[in-house]
């Protein structure tokens, strides 16, 4: 064992978790609040990602302008798929909009192998690398955890002190109950969707800078969103912050130190044997 | 008496006389597609259709059906018709404990989650294990399957005309069996699982473990798909076991009509032949396609084969299909 290693994955895995919780919680937002399965987030992920690069590159942005572009995007995309693809399924059984989101996924994925058929590399807004005693640590990683940090809290800034927030949060806990307090559900839905598309679209542009930007990376993503969420529960918003940091810890960790083509195999395991051993999740009380 | 085998017949004569019609290897190679598609798509049809749950990971029953038979004949010399039995019972098998594992947990959603976990972890596993699958670069060359008997003259399942019958013979015995075992208590406990499972288990219907043998039941006849698949084809990679045949797979049978026995056949029909007639658009196929699923899950829920028999029964009201 070699504590430079260790300390180096573990600045690795943090950086890549930090991605996986803000994925997953838009995920496990519009699961929480409208009981879909939404398949398609991936591909949100994956065109914030390749959006923020066209952006630079065609328009010549900077990385933060595009950044937010591209998110703003994401969330019309939220919107759009709401509308066309959830909303007129959400009466029927879930497991219809299960498929009408893997459809969305599919176009979405398919349109985005003719838009941008080779992987690109995206410039890191901040060069150079600050040594931390012995652990690397490069200004793009820095960038992530710091944005990241700071979408994770204002989310939860927003979900608990915000108005709108609080409406969402209700909506997730009991929709009737919310209706019946006067709050607008479907504008809720229409919110949900909005910010889970951003949230997913910052996702995908802040780890544009550390891995390679391609468009299978929604695919891996939003399993390893799935795994995420569903270890911690449906539904649950902190608990996705635990397991998806650690999630990226022990996925670095496991790549290191055991095998690295089986690491998305050992994630998909972890999930299938917590949800044998807990099916309602981790951290949800009966 | 003959009325009632009247449609099946008709089918029966109409799919022998087919090739004699769409004559060529291209029509050819479209209807053997249909065939083995259509086993696939019936087998999955008995999780969705009659169990009321989705599976994501009947991909990888496929793939693993066609790896299994692939190398059993390519590696230890096998005849493909041994291999190919291997291959469906051992896909059989591992349907069963992935079966039981995921539906001693789990129902509706998370057991989407669960089976698309299932499948994933085998698609990578496929995909990494080089020196078994030899990873990305595929298997090619696997033999196709021969009768050979002596004093009798050898048949090789080699154009598509022959290998048609082939799978058109599996296609009906998967039909003969799945209709015979809906109509005994196994189909009826099916069908109890997705109406009410509580009400089943209480009256002695052990949901879990009929669920259980109709998942092994499904992953079986996928992995006959499979077989049929690669030594048809005779190319094999792991982009079976992926996500683009889980997708295509969910279009067939929904898209056909869930829970009929001609839905998943004309399923599979549509969905050999529309990517044919989208070929004119090229690149944009696949897209075309989602759009095409989606707006089928949006406007016909049902799916084709409900659809068109209630266009029937509107024309001629006294006719009873």
């Amino acid at each position: 064992m070699d504590w430079v290693v260790i300390g180096q994955q573990t600045w690795n895995g943090l950086t890549n978790g930090v991605a996986y919780v803000i994925f997953a919680l838009g995920l496990n937002l519009i699961f929480g609040v409208l009981k879909v399965t939404n398949i398609a987030h991936g591909e949100f992920f994956m065109l914030g990602a390749m959006l923020l690069v066209s952006l630079q590159g065609l328009l010549g942005m900077n990385f933060f302008l595009a950044l937010i572009s591209s998110t703003l995007l994401g969330a019309g995309l939220g919107f759009l798929c709401n509308r066309i693809a959830v909303r007129p399924l959400l009466t029927a059984s879930p497991l219809s909009t299960l498929l009408s989101t893997l459809a969305v996924s599919y176009i979405l994925l398919n349109a985005g192998i003719i838009i941008w058929p080779f992987p690109k590399t995206v410039e890191p807004p901040l060069s150079g690398t600050l040594n931390l005693g012995v652990v690397r640590i490069t200004g793009a990683s820095l960038v992530t955890l710091g944005l990241g940090g700071l979408v994770i809290a204002g989310l939860y800034f927003f979900l608990s002190r915000v108005r709108m927030g609080k409406e969402i949060d209700a909506t997730s806990q009991h929709m009737v109950g919310a209706s019946l307090v006067g709050i607008n559900v479907k504008r809720v839905y229409d919110l949900t969707f909005v910010i889970a598309g951003a949230l997913a679209a910052i996702g995908g542009g802040l780890v544009a800078p550390l891995w390679q930007a391609n468009t299978t990376m929604g695919q891996y993503v939003l399993l390893k969103g799935f795994a995420i969420v569903v270890v911690a529960g449906m539904g649950n918003v902190l608990g996705c912050l635990w397991v998806g940091l650690l999630a990226g810890i022990a996925e670095a960790l496991f790549g290191q130190y055991v095998a690295m083509y089986h690491k998305e195999g050992f994630l998909f395991g972890v999930m299938i044997i917590s949800l044998l051993l807990k099916p309602e999740g981790l951290f949800t009380k009966r | 008496m003959l009325r009632k085998h009247l449609v099946p017949l008709t089918l029966l004569i109409v799919a022998i006389l087919l090739p004699f019609i769409l004559t060529g290897d291209y029509f050819g190679h479209l209807l053997v597609m249909t065939c083995i598609f259509a086993v696939l798509a019936l087998g999955l049809d008995i999780i969705i259709g009659y169990m009321g749950q989705i599976s994501m990971g009947h991909a990888a029953f496929f793939g693993i059906g066609a790896y299994t038979s692939a190398l059993l004949s390519l590696r230890l010399g096998l005849s493909v018709w041994l291999s190919g039995l291997t291959a469906i019972v051992f896909v059989g098998i591992l349907g069963f404990f992935i079966g039981y594992i995921s539906l001693s947990r789990t129902r509706g959603v998370p057991f989407a989650i669960v089976t698309f976990g299932f499948g994933l972890a085998l698609w990578l596993l496929c995909a990494n294990w080089y020196n078994l699958t030899r990873g990305f670069s595929g298997i090619s060359r696997i033999p196709h399957p021969v009768i050979a008997i002596p004093w009798l003259p050898k048949i090789e399942f080699k154009s598509p005309f022959s290998y048609y019958y082939l799978v058109l013979a599996c296609l009906f015995l998967t039909i003969y069996l799945i209709r015979r075992l809906l109509q005994c208590r196994f189909g009826r406990a099916v069908i109890a699982f997705r109406e009410n499972e509580s009400l089943a288990s209480s009256i002695g219907v052990d949901p879990l473990w009929y669920g259980t043998l109709a998942f092994a039941l499904s992953a079986a006849l996928a992995g006959l798909s499979g077989a049929a698949f690669a030594h048809f084809v005779r190319f094999i990679t792991p982009n079976l076991l992926g996500m683009d045949y889980v997708f295509m797979m969910l279009i067939m049978v929904i898209v056909g009509g869930k829970g009929t026995i001609l839905g998943p056949v004309i399923g599979a029909a549509v969905f050999v032949l529309v990517p044919e007639w989208l070929r004119v658009v090229e690149q944009f196929r696949p897209v075309l396609l989602g759009i095409f699923f989606l707006l089928c899950i949006i406007f016909l829920p049902g799916g084709i084969y409900p659809g068109l028999v209630a266009l029937w029964s509107r024309a001629f009201p006294s006719q009873k299909l």
